[in-house]
């Protein structure tokens, strides 16, 4: 079984280069060198002479206004091509329709655009600054889409507004306000961030609206009164890798190999920790900053406490520092390298190079990116019908179309009255109990409690022959932390 | 005891990469007093474009010709065209014009090639040798020959070539240089050359041995400055050196206990020798300096009319509040408190002559101790500020000490370093969040939200509490102008002996000083705490302390300018983000503001606006 690789990772790099590149780079050499033009205009009158200096710096005052407006009209330009691109605020549907379209089942599946007054519906994202999770919005926005083109919500189209947190605590916090204040919208739906969880949890609570998020990875993404992730996030994921080493290989001693920043990678590796105590097997974890120029001294550190296998959470650049480091100190030929579903991307196993054959394994929290089942084939053709073609198909996208329809058919059985109306709307979400989906192995609820962890159930990805391919199916995570969880599940009759 | 073999080997590897991008600036500081801190971005353009023109990873020669061609053009287009207009004035202005380049090429490279995973390997990949256990691929030995080649060839050319001859005389004196007819324009275009293509080709070689990440890239030259001065950025033997040390640091702490904290130790490594290599120089001089006779002059004429202004923009900022919607609440609310912090890097500016590119992590120390105080013991805002600014104010005034004899680029540098420990140490503490323990913070459930004022609970009332705090805050800084202090200040500026004549301990006055940018930015932090109600390690990088720095020398020294500041610092991407930009084309508009600002106000926008608002005066009266 093989992955579907995007279009845009796959394309031949001298295709691309020929085609699209070369206009944008010289656009951007130019524009690095206008940079320098700026500065050389109106230089001639730069006098000291005060009244000078005045009359200079309003015009270069307009200059500079001049620019902003060109700048602001390239960006609409870039807009214009991506189409619904979630760069942008607002992504209500406008996408054009295409013939492919017909037949989907999203929503109502009426195949009769929605026409009344808008739901507002949305999301923080990074999608400057660190990293780019758009993938997850852009999934959504399709999704929603095709809602808007079958029927809405009883008739009323969706408007989705995205807002990128710039991996900025302070804009994250505006965003949230931007979105729940003064635009008023009802749920936030297919929000994946880096900070916005620890940032805005308490903020959400507060306002009364719930999170059906996308990926969530920080520790408050599923430890917030109002956020519900629809996936296991890096604890539970590494745990699940760990625990298919000692199912597959045997293992009895490892070593959690993450980036020091509390809540993320060290709580991920608390978790191994924590796990191996409770089953009896021997786990150290090494930490090293997240900026770290030096992947080979860690991998050096882990190596030498003689695991039997390593398991890493880390984001993707330098995931494949680290495995590049490990292949210089072949460091794999007797110890057995797993990781989290953060490094399940379908460029990886590519860029890592063939020494990886047969030598990593990843936990994937949702299906396999090429399963057959109902709602990930619907993913698929959502996207190809109302994405774009450079859009990743990965594990977010699949968390945000995964979001946007639990969300959707939530909110379907509404009335009308009550869909502009976020306390019925955080209640109707907030009782979501069962909700099934192959692309999850479980259900998802959302439920009471500061406790979300619905998603604790995966399956695994091996390196074969440079792609990814699902080497176990479905099974439970033991992360000892999932006790209450467990416990509220019995409780809500979820159990079992 | 870890055996540390490996671990040397590393160092020295990683060493060598820093030693690379240190030497490549002390060549370019040398001959034209330039810190170039593009130097990290112009290498993530040169090691983007040879990856874009490689096939699957593998780079070809024409992208390396390629790369470091647009290296060597956007480096020279920049050494000609805009340092110059620069050039002539405070090296830290000449180096945040270099900052405004990075932010640009930085934005320009995020937006054109969105965040993907990519890798470029070269052709050295595939050799290796095995030294002390550990395998030592060929570019990890190309990076250290090359660094070693550019030490011993640039030493070369400096000393036996026209060219260097002609740099030398240059970096010796620029107008006796010119006076002779040696052409400071030619020479300049040389050393840009120089600069760019040793910062494409260490780019290149940092995108393969560190990873192909345009923002870590562009950030690497933060421990760059760190090698360059431990030379003191004049020495490209001792920055080779520095390199090589700070790398041994870093690596070497990895056995031992010390976890993430190990990023600091290139920072710290840096300000003991930088320390170090000035303490001698510091005995001679506190020998001979002067008691303080203490100052006996009257103050000045106070000028209650003066104040009339101060109480019409506290007036203004607490009205403003009622007319804005949640998002620029917030917005205008983080505003004001960089206009606090940035205030604190006025005083140092405007009345010291000293840039503090600190200012934002001692905000995230002040930020901090509020959280640890406020959920440690729940006492009343207010006391919590107070508490968050007495700590953080000690805490700037012991690292003013440490730089205390510095003047100048290299008292810059030494407060880059203590921003580059800080961004290291934050990540690893996390902030408080109602947890128990030294750090405070909550391991399981959900954070606690720090308490505000009871009379500030909600975000317009928060935010008219900070406007008051901030005109406090102007008018105190208009008290310390006027009185002995901001005299004091300002002899020292001129020259530490000229002061100590006066009779101005010049120690004093200088850790007050610092004390003083502590107490805003420390005052700010809290504030910033209380505002967002959590703090996260990535509010203080220590380039938002280069931008708030960068920012504060361009808008000018008049007492309100600090507002300014802020509002451009937080308010401008606020209003793009409102407008829809593009968060990278953001930071390019940010670059190319900033650029403008230091370029064709030498008064700063305050002048700008200042001079606009006299002319309108003017104009008026018949």
């Amino acid at each position: 079984m093989r992955l579907d690789m995007s279009p845009r990772r796959t394309r031949p790099r001298l295709y691309r280069a020929a085609e699209i590149c070369c206009l944008r780079r010289i656009l951007v050499i130019l524009a690095a060198f206008s940079v320098l033009a700026t500065a050389c205009g109106g230089d001639e009158d730069a006098l000291p002479n005060s009244d000078g200096a005045v009359s200079d710096s309003d015009g270069a005052v307009s200059d500079s206004d001049g620019a902003v407006s060109d700048r602001d009209e390239d960006d609409g330009v870039e807009d214009d091509l991506a189409g619904e691109s979630t760069t942008t605020r607002e992504s209500d549907g406008a996408a054009p329709e295409p013939a492919a379209a017909e037949g989907l089942a999203c929503g109502l599946a009426t195949g009769q655009a929605a026409t009344g007054e808008p739901i507002k519906v949305g999301a923080v994202v990074t999608i400057t600054g660190a990293a780019d999770f758009s993938s997850a919005s852009r999934s959504a926005a399709a999704y929603f889409a095709c809602v808007n083109a079958n029927g809405g919500i009883n008739g009323r189209p969706i408007r989705y507004l995205v807002e990128d947190d710039g991996t900025n605590p302070e804009q994250a916090a505006g965003a949230a306000a931007r979105l729940v204040e003064d635009e008023g919208v009802v749920a936030m739906v297919a929000s994946t961030s880096f900070l916005e969880c620890g940032v805005n949890g308490a903020y959400y609570a507060e306002h009364n609206v719930v999170v059906v998020a996308g990926t969530g990875a920080p520790r408050e993404c599923f430890e917030s009164a109002n956020i519900a992730p629809v996936n296991a996030g890096p604890r539970i994921s590494l745990i699940g890798a760990a625990q298919y080493g000692v199912e597959t290989y045997g293992i009895e001693n490892v070593v959690c190999i993450t980036f020091a920043i509390p809540n993320l990678g060290e709580w991920a590796c608390d978790g191994i920790a924590e796990w191996g105590a409770a089953e009896g097997i021997a786990a150290e974890v090494v930490t090293h900053p997240i900026d770290t120029a030096d992947p080979t001294s860690i991998v050096l550190e882990a190596a030498a406490k003689g695991p039997d296998a390593i398991v890493v959470i880390e984001p993707l650049p330098l995931g494949v520092a680290i495995l590049q480091a490990a292949e210089q100190q072949d460091l794999a030929a007797e110890i057995h390298w797993m990781a989290g579903t953060s490094l399940y991307d379908a460029a990886f196993p590519q860029l890592v190079g063939p020494y990886w054959n047969g030598r990593f394994d990843a936990q994937i929290e949702l299906a396999s990116v090429d399963s057959t089942g109902a709602d990930n084939s619907l993913w698929l053709a959502v996207l190809d019908a109302y994405g774009s073609s450079d859009q990743p198909r990965d594990t977010f996208s699949q968390s945000g179309f995964l979001a946007a329809k639990i969300f959707t058919e939530t909110v379907l059985g509404l009335g009308d009255e009550q869909l502009d109306d976020r306390d019925a709307v955080t209640e109707a979400l907030r009782s979501i109990t069962r909700y099934e989906s192959d692309l999850l192995c479980g259900s998802y609820y959302f439920g009471p409690g500061d406790e979300h962890k619905s998603n604790h159930a995966g399956r695994m990805a091996s390196i074969v022959e440079g792609a990814w391919v699902q080497s176990a199916d479905c099974f439970e995570v033991n992360d000892p932390d999932l006790e209450d969880t467990l416990a509220r599940e019995n409780e809500l009759g979820l159990g079992g | 005891m870890p055996d540390l073999s490996p671990f040397v080997v590393t160092g020295l590897a990683l060493g060598s990469i820093y030693a690379l991008s240190g030497v490549s600036l002390v060549v370019l500081y040398r001959s034209t007093g330039v810190l170039n801190l593009a130097h990290g971005a112009i290498g993530a353009l040169a090691a983007m474009l040879a990856w874009d023109l490689s096939e699957v990873g593998r780079v070809s020669l024409a992208g390396v010709v390629v790369a470091l061609v647009v290296s060597v053009g956007v480096s020279v287009g920049y050494g000609v065209v805009v340092s110059p207009r620069l050039g002539h004035r405070d090296p830290v202005v000449s180096a945040a014009g270099t900052l405004a380049l990075a932010l640009v090429l930085l934005g320009l490279i995020s937006w054109h090639w969105p965040a993907d995973l990519r890798a470029l390997r070269l052709p050295t990949d595939g050799t290796s040798v095995e030294f002390l256990g550990v395998r030592v691929t060929g570019t990890r030995l190309l990076a250290a020959g090359f660094a070693i080649a550019i030490v011993g060839g640039l030493g070369l050319m400096l000393a036996r070539t026209r060219i260097g001859l002609m740099l030398r005389a240059t970096a010796a004196d620029r107008t006796a240089a010119s006076v002779l007819g040696i052409s400071t324009w030619r020479s300049d275009l040389a050393a840009w050359a120089i600069g760019g293509l040793l910062a494409g080709s260490s780019g290149l070689l940092l995108a393969n041995l560190v990873r192909l990440d345009p923002g870590v890239l562009t950030l690497l030259v933060i421990p760059a400055v760190a090698a360059a001065s431990v030379g003191l950025l004049r020495s490209q033997v001792g920055a080779f050196g520095g390199g090589i040390l700070i790398g041994l640091a870093e690596a070497i702490a990895t056995p031992f206990d010390v976890g993430p904290y190990r990023a600091a130790a290139p920072f710290a490594v840096a300000i003991v020798v930088i320390a170090g290599r000035h303490r001698v120089y510091a005995v001679v001089r506190s020998i001979a300096s002067v008691h303080d006779h203490g100052d006996r002059r009257a103050w000045p004429r106070k000028r209650p009319a003066a104040l009339v202004a101060p109480a019409a923009i506290a007036v203004a900022a607490m009205i403003v509040p009622f007319g804005l919607d949640a998002f620029w609440t917030k917005a205008y609310t983080t505003s004001l408190i960089f206009a606090i912090a940035a205030l604190g890097v006025a005083i140092l500016h405007g009345h010291l002559g000293e840039a503090s590119l600190a200012q934002v992590a001692l905000m995230g120390v002040g930020g901090w101790v509020a959280l640890r105080v406020s959920h440690g013991t729940g006492i009343p805002f207010v006391l919590v500020v107070v508490i968050a600014t007495t700590v953080t104010a000690v805490l700037a005034g012991i690292a003013g000490l440490s730089a205390i004899r510095l003047r100048g680029i290299m008292l810059t540098v030494v407060t880059l370093m203590i921003a580059g420990a800080v961004q290291a140490i934050l990540p690893a503490t996390g902030f408080p969040d109602g947890g128990g323990g030294v750090l405070g913070r909550v391991t399981e459930g959900s954070r606690v939200p720090m308490r505000r004022p009871s009379f500030a609970e909600s975000d317009p009332a928060y935010a008219r509490f900070v406007a008051l705090i901030l005109v406090g805050c102007l008018v105190t800084g208009l008290f310390l102008r006027w009185n002995r202090f901001g005299r004091a200040l300002a002899t020292v500026s001129a020259s530490d002996a000229s002061a100590s004549s006066a009779g101005i301990n010049v120690i004093r006055t200088k850790t007050v000083a610092f004390m003083v940018a502590g107490v805003f930015a420390g005052i700010a932090g809290a504030l910033l705490a209380g505002s967002t109600r959590h703090l996260d390690p990535a509010s203080f990088r220590a380039i938002d302390s280069i931008v708030l720095c960068a920012i504060v020398i361009a808008v000018g020294t008049r007492w309100w300018s600090p507002l300014v500041a802020g509002l451009l610092m937080k308010g401008a991407p606020a209003l793009f983000s409102e407008l829809d930009i593009d968060g990278n084309l953001t930071l390019v508009i940010f670059g190319l503001l900033l650029l403008q600002t230091l370029l064709f106000a030498p008064a700063g926008i305050s002048g700008q606006l200042g001079g606009a608002f006299q002319r309108l005066t003017i104009d008026k009266g018949p």
